[in-house]
C-alpha cells in the first residue's frame, strides 16, 4: 500500500485518501472515546494524577461580584468570617463525601454550614463553581445564568464568604470555589436561603444546632496532567488534519481534472470549523 | 453547554442538508451518507470530551 495514498486520492482509482474515508473517520471517533476511557481508568486507579491547575484568587472573587454589584447600583458586600469558614467547611464536606450539589448526600444542607459557622441570617445564598481556570472566568460564568447572577446581585445580601479548595472529586483533582452571601439584618420574611434560584424556609430549629469544628486543612495535590487541555489538542489536531486532506484532496482532484461523485468537502469543513470554534468556546468549568 | 446546543444545531443543518442535496443530485449511497454521519459524529465526540 503507497504511502501516498494515505494522504493523497489514488492516482488511479481516485479514491479519497485512508484518512479520511469513512474508515478512517470512525477510527478518529474511537481513538477519541480510547482517550476518554483511559482518563476515567486513570481516575479510578490513580485518583489525582488527573486534574487543573488554576489561578483562583478569593479576595479577587470578592473584588469581582462587587464590581458586578457597583455596576447595577446596590451596595458592595463585605467579607465575613463566619461565611468565608461556612464556605471552606462546605468545599471540603463536598471532597469528604465525593458529592457536587447544593445538599449532601448524607442530608448536609447549606444553612447547616453557614449556621454552623456561627452566621446566625435571616437571608442567605450559595453559588457554586468547580474546574475554572481563573477568577474572572468564575464570575463570568455566574453572571451568564440567570439564577446565580440574581443571586449574586440581590440587595438582601451585606456579607459575604468565599472559599477556593483544592481537593480529589471522583478521582479527579478538582478546585472547588464556594460563595455564600447572607444578612443578619432583620427582614419582613421568614430566615430562607437562596439556592439555584429556589427560597428555601428555614424552620427556626436549625438555629439552635450546635457550632462546626475547625474544618481540617486539605493538602494541595500538584495533578500531572490536564485531561481537558488534552482532549482540546488532541481535538483540534483531528479537525486539523482532516481539513488539510480535504483542501488537498481537492486540490489534486481539480489539477488531474477529474470527477467524482462523493460527499461535499466545503459541507464537510464548514461543519469541521463549527466543530473548532465550539471547541475553543467551550472550558470545562462548571456552576451550580 | 451553549457550544453544544450551537454544534447540535449545526450538524442537524449539516445532515438535512447532505440528504437534500445528494437526493437531488441523485448520488445519495450509504457509504456517502455514512461518511456524513462520522464526520458529524466526531464532531461531536471531541466536544463532548471536553465537557465531560
Amino acid at each position: 500500500m503507497a504511502l501516498s495514498n494515505w494522504f493523497l486520492p489514488h492516482k488511479d482509482t481516485y479514491k479519497k485518501a485512508h484518512l479520511i474515508s469513512w474508515e478512517g473517520l470512525l477510527i478518529y471517533a474511537l481513538l477519541f472515546i480510547l482517550l476518554q476511557v483511559s482518563f476515567s481508568i486513570i481516575n479510578y486507579t490513580k485518583p489525582g494524577i488527573l486534574g487543573i491547575t488554576a489561578n483562583i484568587d478569593q479576595k479577587r472573587l470578592i473584588e469581582l461580584t462587587n464590581i458586578e454589584r457597583v455596576k447595577i447600583g446596590l451596595s458592595p458586600v463585605v467579607e465575613n468570617e463566619a461565611l468565608d469558614k461556612a464556605a471552606k467547611h462546605k468545599a471540603q464536606n463536598m471532597f469528604e463525601e465525593n458529592y457536587w450539589a447544593h445538599f449532601a448526600p448524607s442530608g448536609k444542607t447549606p444553612w447547616d454550614f453557614i449556621l454552623g459557622s456561627g452566621y446566625k441570617f435571616t437571608f442567605a445564598g450559595e453559588n457554586l463553581a468547580k474546574n475554572f481556570y481563573s477568577s474572572e472566568e468564575v464570575v463570568a460564568a455566574w453572571m451568564a445564568s440567570k439564577t446565580h447572577k440574581d443571586n449574586l446581585l440581590n440587595s438582601n445580601y451585606k456579607d459575604i464568604g468565599i472559599s477556593v479548595v483544592e481537593g480529589v472529586l471522583n478521582g479527579q483533582k478538582t478546585i472547588l470555589v464556594v460563595q455564600e452571601f447572607g444578612t443578619t439584618e432583620i427582614l419582613a420574611k421568614k430566615p430562607a436561603v437562596e439556592v439555584q434560584g429556589q427560597q428555601i424556609e428555614v424552620p427556626q430549629s436549625e438555629f439552635k444546632k450546635p457550632l462546626l469544628a475547625s474544618a481540617a486543612e486539605i493538602k494541595s495535590i500538584k495533578s500531572l496532567v490536564d485531561p481537558y487541555q488534552i482532549s482540546k489538542i488532541a481535538g483540534f489536531s483531528v479537525i486539523i488534519l482532516i481539513t488539510i486532506l480535504l483542501t488537498l484532496d481537492l486540490w489534486v482532484l481539480k489539477r488531474r481534472g477529474v470527477f467524482r461523485i462523493s460527499s461535499q468537502h466545503i459541507a464537510h469543513m464548514a461543519l469541521l470549523s463549527l466543530a473548532a470554534g465550539s471547541l475553543f468556546m467551550t472550558s470545562p468549568g462548571v456552576i451550580l | 453547554m451553549m457550544s453544544l446546543n450551537i454544534l447540535a444545531i449545526g450538524i442537524l443543518i449539516y445532515l438535512t442538508w447532505a440528504l437534500i442535496h445528494h437526493k437531488r443530485d441523485k448520488s445519495l449511497t450509504l457509504a456517502i451518507f455514512i461518511e456524513y454521519l462520522l464526520t458529524a459524529l466526531l464532531s461531536i465526540i471531541l466536544l463532548i470530551g471536553v465537557l465531560i
